[in-house]
């Protein structure tokens, strides 16, 4: 298959840095050799709880935080190998959504203005194919092209292109999330990272986003990564979905298969943990205790093995590997398939 | 227990009144847990904040209704009688726990702290009742705990901390905003199961604040569902979920990305809430609602429309019809 991204044995360590002259006192390993990969015009879900290290490796993946180790192949080409200028053309193909529309928009710039602020950087030069097509002739004006652009993104995104000239304070969350849709679209990427980009938003603005998100994958032949910690949502849009513990993936499969069969104990405590909209359902569900153990010191092992009800003491000496327990289904568990 | 009655809050701003919460009426029976859900800007929270009196005013405005907790008027009531209910009769949890705990007070003394303010006692009882609390909302080691600074707790351990400080008194009624949002699912289902027991435990009433629809179904009895500062819909837990007779509220069910069913585009409720500034004249719903007729510029009235089940529409009837998508 064509794997347009290859990421293997990322990692990512945080220094910790104490005293007077301040010295390297230990490591946050926020991202501790994960590896996976993304088949052209698809999605995958990384899915976990706060600090497992999700966004900051997608954030790595986009070299906008720099990597501790680790291979990234995009397109062939080895990202963290690449030299600034050359980085710089790979970021046209490579786009990040945030969660945040309002913190990632700039509140003096005008949609108009932040949208073409790409294009007029990068230009149609050397661009995507679409643009080619209207390539600087000798009457080539630079800004008016920028400026149509803008509105025709604005238009893809399913907003009026009259909004050019108004300011990010002028819009609801929804509305927001489409600009920063249309700004990551602006040098037409062929590859997006949605990082919690739906987790802000209140259920039916969600809904709204999440079909543009998945139009616009299809229109255009977009591969997302996308993040978040709802495996509803996750389970909606992605076709293969990885689940991250303390900054490993414990496990990964197709969408339909993680959520039919969840093999790893975190996996089915993660999904006996969501309240269901059916009410009366009398679950007792199998609850996790504590709290997950800080990624500075992670537990030896099993990094799950201190709330993992199936733990013994195997788990607490040995780090189980990830491997392929079924096709297309990885899992680092040693007791893989029992149920909690 | 609690009855809010036709409850209106207004703000003034410099574009105009904002109605924020425009005729709310709701009741909570004794050991009843009432849901009340809405998306983001719909009022359930100034509601929620209103039964303390914790909106400031200004720019708020108690515009109208009363709030009647055991027959009285609790919205009546001077600054110094309503510190008297606040944390004793009635307590409340917050979405984010540091927005109600000290950062520069150990986490016992601030547990201890409404003991020694509306119960007669010496600081020595109130420091064993409370680590006695602390123990009971699963605090590891609260001997020792007790003494550690909010900072030191994770924020599932803070959240614990906050609902001790707020069931301290024993209160009969526990407003709860949006309490387990901020947390990660692992937690909020740890929390919400503790929230369940010591209701039982207590033979408190909750009003359980949330935009979360699966949360509501785990732990509510009665539901109301709010949409631009009024109650839509009123119903036992069980018969809103399983027949919702008000178009928002069937909108927003089928919304929800499923968990066991697989669709290729999610059903969308069509544009956004309207500003509280411009509101619509008649049914605030009915711009984005596919029922929509004429009688809807004339608002409909909050009615029974199965028994214990209220809705405000007026074709609540075909609302119940409309096909519901299985979550």
């Amino acid at each position: 298959m064509d794997d347009i991204l290859i990421v293997r044995d990322l990692v990512k360590y945080y220094p910790i840095r104490k005293g007077v002259v301040p010295r390297t006192v230990g490591h946050v390993r926020a991202v501790d050799h994960i590896s996976f990969s993304i088949p052209r015009g698809q999605t995958l879900g990384l899915v976990g709880e706060s600090g497992c290290g999700k966004t900051t490796a997608g954030r790595t993946i986009l070299r906008l935080v720099e990597p501790t180790g680790g291979q990234v192949v995009f397109e062939g080409r080895d990202v963290f190998g690449l030299s600034e200028a050359e980085m710089r053309g790979l970021r046209r193909n490579m786009q990040i959504i945030f969660q945040d529309p309002y913190s990632s928009l700039n509140p003096r710039m005008t949609v108009g203005s932040m949208i073409e602020e790409p294009l007029l950087v990068h230009g149609p030069e050397g661009g995507a194919p679409e643009s080619a097509a209207e390539s600087p002739g000798p009457r080539f004006n630079r800004k008016r092209w920028a400026r149509e652009r803008a509105a025709e993104l604005l238009r893809l995104v399913g907003l009026s292109p009259d909004y050019v000239n108004r300011y990010p304070h002028e819009f609801s969350g929804g509305q927001r999330q489409r600009i920063g849709i249309a700004r990551a679209l602006a040098l037409e990427p062929r590859f997006i990272v949605c990082d919690e980009a739906v987790s802000a938003l209140d259920v039916s603005i969600q809904a709204q986003i999440l079909n543009l998100l998945r139009d616009l994958q299809r229109q255009l032949d977009l591969t997302y990564l996308f993040i978040a910690h709802d495996l509803a949502v996750v389970k909606h849009i992605a076709e293969r979905v990885a689940v991250m513990y303390l900054g490993e993936i414990v496990e990964e499969a197709e969408t339909e298969e993680i959520f039919a069969r969840p093999l790893h104990p975190y996996t089915q405590a993660l999904l006996a943990s969501i309240p269901l909209p059916v009410p009366r359902g009398g679950r007792v569900q199998r609850r996790l205790e504590g709290d997950a153990p800080s990624p500075i010191d992670p537990p030896a092992g099993c990094r799950f093995h201190t709330r993992c009800p199936l733990a013994i003491d195997e788990c607490r000496r040995e780090k189980p590997p990830l491997v392929e327990l079924y096709p297309g289904h990885r899992v680092a568990c040693i007791r893989a398939g029992e149920e909690i | 227990m609690l009855e809010i009655i036709d409850l209106r809050v207004y703000f003034t701003t410099e574009e105009g009144v904002l109605r924020a919460v425009d005729g709310v009426s709701l009741s909570v029976r004794p050991g009843e847990t009432l849901g009340l859900v809405g998306e983001s800007g719909c009022g359930k929270s100034i509601t929620a904040f209103s039964i303390l009196q914790l909106v400031p005013t200004p720019p708020a405005r108690y515009a109208g209704g009363e709030i009647r907790f055991r027959g009285e008027n609790i919205l009546a009531l001077e600054e110094s009688e309503m510190r008297k209910v606040r944390g004793s009769l009635i307590s409340m949890v917050f979405q984010e726990p540091m927005s109600s705990l000290n950062p520069i007070i150990p986490v016992g003394r601030q547990v201890a702290e409404a003991l020694l303010a509306h119960r007669k006692m010496s600081k020595g009882e109130a420091r064993e009742i409370a680590i006695r609390m602390l123990r009971r909302v699963g605090i590891p080691s609260p001997e020792t705990s007790f003494d550690d600074y909010p900072h030191q707790l994770s924020g599932g351990m803070k959240q614990r901390a906050m609902i001790a400080m707020a069931l301290i008194c024993r209160p009969l009624l526990l407003v709860a905003d949006e309490p387990t949002t901020a947390l990660d699912v692992t937690i909020q289902a740890q929390i919400l199961d503790l929230l369940r027991e010591l209701k039982r435990e207590f033979n408190m009433s909750v009003l359980l604040i949330t935009h979360d629809l699966g949360v509501v179904a785990e732990t509510c009895d009665s539901v109301a569902v709010m949409y631009a500062g009024k109650i839509v819909e009123y119903a036992p837990v069980v018969e809103l979920f399983e027949r919702p007779r008000h178009p928002y509220t069937h909108g927003l069910f089928r919304s929800l990305p499923s968990l066991t069913e697989s669709r290729e585009r999610l059903p969308v409720i069509p544009g956004a809430v309207p500003s509280p500034l411009d509101f619509p004249s008649g049914c605030r719903f009915r711009t984005r609602c596919s029922l929509a007729q004429e009688i809807c510029e004339r608002e409909p009235p909050l009615a029974e429309v199965a028994p214990g089940h209220l809705s405000a529409c007026h074709f609540a009837d075909e609302a119940g019809e409309m096909l519901r998508c299985s979550v």
